[in-house]
């Protein structure tokens, strides 16, 4: 079996996953992924149907075109791929569902979010896919700060301190970003999936597992009804309101009705840092703005 | 012909059409009779659009920006079974603009269970092309290669990239777009509407779909929906607030919404190619195909 350390949690898994951290440990594991034959359907009762997906407060089963997979008691993977599936898709897909999966079975709390490590603590950037999230991580790497989580960082609350752990280290850029942020091509070996063009860079040098507290936030959204980018500090409550929906896999949050601990985690990290909302208009590379506009915050007197 | 009571299962009323149509039109019509004749037209009372990437997510426990575009058609009839199903509310109406097509596992990318109905907007072709090409902020002639081609598709993205906040449109060419939705294969009732009538007989027309659609309306509620969703309203709130759904490339949503512009708009050889790509189609919803009297001065080449 393999040995990682990813979310927090130490794994060993039957499958090779190039994106975790290799992490040797002696202990049990938290999490143990497995393949081999899963359960055709859920049959507890109070299963929550959703498209290509079951799921019960325990027990989670997905069934994706490269796999079916099946979660359970948030320590247990089993994958059953396809016949004709490609080991990327099926990794892909296990890293970005199955595993938030096991993160809500375990009471954790994911945000959707990518954060870079500060002189102390971090700074964490929320929003959409396509919000740019790890485009901007990648920029502010491109600017001398390290890289702490892309997508997902697990967040932890302890009193009025929330900090958080990151996910695994690897970021995920679509092609255009290469050229936008100024950084060499990656190669076709590179692809997360082998028809689409998003590539996987990744960080295992500068990867720190550590817990950091959060210090700042920043929001992340783009409309076409603004000609021009805009940065603005939030109030509580507004901030409450934007920060919920960056709720990572809300769908999995609802089923397993774990809504009043993940907000009651959110008015936590409300209060424990200042957050921003940065607005940028659709269609325009305003990455130098957004860029700047986060380093003024982050550096105020530079 | 009234579709009668919406069931559970049956909720979903499709307002189908290719762009530019009349479709946002019906929509605002729509919130106005829902809302008591107040329009917000960045809050449509009308319930999102089929290539949603939102409703899909919502759905699917799925980042559907890993997917490949026919995963997601393949997926995509059980998103809105699903959709149905949850929502407490008793008609849905979703607009779309893909054409109604297969997936690979050769099953309707619009499915029939949560379906009660679809009203299908339908206008000349030959008025259609400015209009489009406005909203692609393109050439007229690069509106009508899009309408001529086979597979002529909305919101497609280079290389695979899969990022927008909705997905690739496959729509056909404009004739192919009303085949496939009027085709006596589509399991579900059909009414066409046609732009040029609610621009000309919008009682009349507006009624007979409120009907269509089996919604029930209070005396004079169409009428007082049909005012308040006029045109020009419509466009003076876009300059007002702008519109959320304007196609970022393009400088308004709202243009002219007139009919027989064409005559002004498009040189002879622009409006021999759309006829004779279309002329079945266009000859059997009664839009003229004979090409007109052209000056010289507006058959010169536009662009």
């Amino acid at each position: 079996m393999h040995q990682y350390w990813g979310f927090g949690l130490l794994i060993s898994s039957e499958i090779e996953f190039p994106e975790f951290l290799p992490f040797a440990f002696t202990e049990a594991p938290d999490l143990t992924i497995n393949l081999g034959a899963v359960p055709a359907e859920l049959t507890a009762e109070g299963v929550v149907k959703k498209v290509k997906v079951s799921i019960t407060a325990t027990e989670y089963l997905q069934k994706l075109p490269v796999a079916t997979y099946y979660v359970a008691n948030g320590n247990q993977i089993i994958v059953e791929p396809k016949p004709d599936a490609d080991e990327k898709s099926i990794r892909l897909f296990l890293l970005s569902n199955a595993m938030a999966a096991v993160l809500h079975q375990r009471n954790s709390i994911p945000l959707h979010a990518s954060a870079v490590m500060l002189d102390e603590g971090i700074a964490i950037f929320c929003g959409p896919s396509g919000a740019g999230k790890s485009t901007t991580a990648t920029m502010l790497q491109q600017k001398g700060y390290k890289v702490f989580s892309d997508d997902v960082c697990v967040l932890k609350v302890d009193g009025d301190q929330v900090t958080a752990v990151p996910s695994y280290p690897m970021i995920k850029l679509w092609a255009d970003t290469f050229h936008k942020a100024g950084l060499d091509m990656a190669t076709e070996e590179e692809k997360i999936r082998p028809q689409l063009p998003k590539f996987a860079r990744f960080y295992h040098d500068e990867f720190d597992i550590l817990p950091k507290t959060v210090k700042y936030i920043f929001l992340l959204d783009s409309n076409n009804t603004i000609d021009e980018v805009s940065i603005k500090p939030l109030a509580s409550i507004a901030a409450f309101a934007q920060l919920q929906r960056n709720t990572y896999r809300p769908v999995q949050m609802n089923a397993m009705q774990k809504r009043n601990q993940h907000f009651a985690a959110i008015t936590r990290l409300t209060n424990a840092a200042p957050i921003y909302r940065i607005s940028r208009p659709l269609g325009e590379n305003t990455l130098t703005r957004v860029i700047e506009l986060i380093t003024n915050v982050l550096q105020p007197n530079e | 012909m009234n579709n009668g009571e919406a069931t559970e299962q049956k909720k979903i009323v499709w307002l189908a059409s290719y762009p530019k149509s009349g479709n946002t039109w019906f929509r605002a019509f729509l919130t106005a009779l829902l809302n008591d004749g107040e329009i917000d037209i960045n809050q449509m009372k009308t319930d999102g659009i089929f290539s949603s990437r939102f409703i899909f997510d919502n759905s699917t426990d799925l980042d559907s920006t890993y997917l490949y575009d026919e995963e997601v058609k393949d997926i995509i009839p059980e998103v809105f079974c699903d959709m149905a199903g949850w929502y407490l509310k008793k008609n849905l109406f979703i607009k779309i603009h893909d054409a109604y097509a297969f997936n690979t596992e050769n099953n309707p990318i619009v499915p029939t269970e949560p379906t009660r109905c679809a009203v299908y907007f339908i206008r000349n072709p030959l008025d259609v092309v400015a209009s489009f090409a406005n909203h692609n902020n393109g050439t007229l002639d690069e509106a009508i290669h899009i309408m001529n081609k086979p597979n002529g598709s909305l919101a497609r993205q280079k290389n695979n990239f899969n990022v927008n906040n909705q997905f690739r449109q496959l729509m056909f060419s404009w004739s192919g777009h009303v085949e496939s939705w009027t085709a006596p294969e589509v399991p579900f009732p059909v009414l066409v509407l046609r732009y040029e009538d609610m621009l000309h007989n919008g009682l009349e027309t507006f009624t007979k779909a409120v009907e269509f659609m089996g919604i029930e309306v209070e005396p004079g509620q169409v009428e007082k929906a049909i005012k308040a969703s006029n045109f020009e309203r419509l466009k003076e709130k876009e300059k007002e607030k702008g519109f959320g759904e304007k196609n970022i490339k393009s400088e308004s949503f709202f243009r002219k919404g007139k009919s027989g512009g064409w005559k002004e708009e498009l040189s002879a050889e622009q409006i021999r190619s759309v006829i004779t790509h279309h002329k079945t189609v266009m000859e059997k919803y009664g839009y003229p195909t004979e090409m007109p009297e052209i000056s010289t001065e507006t058959s010169e080449q536009k662009g």
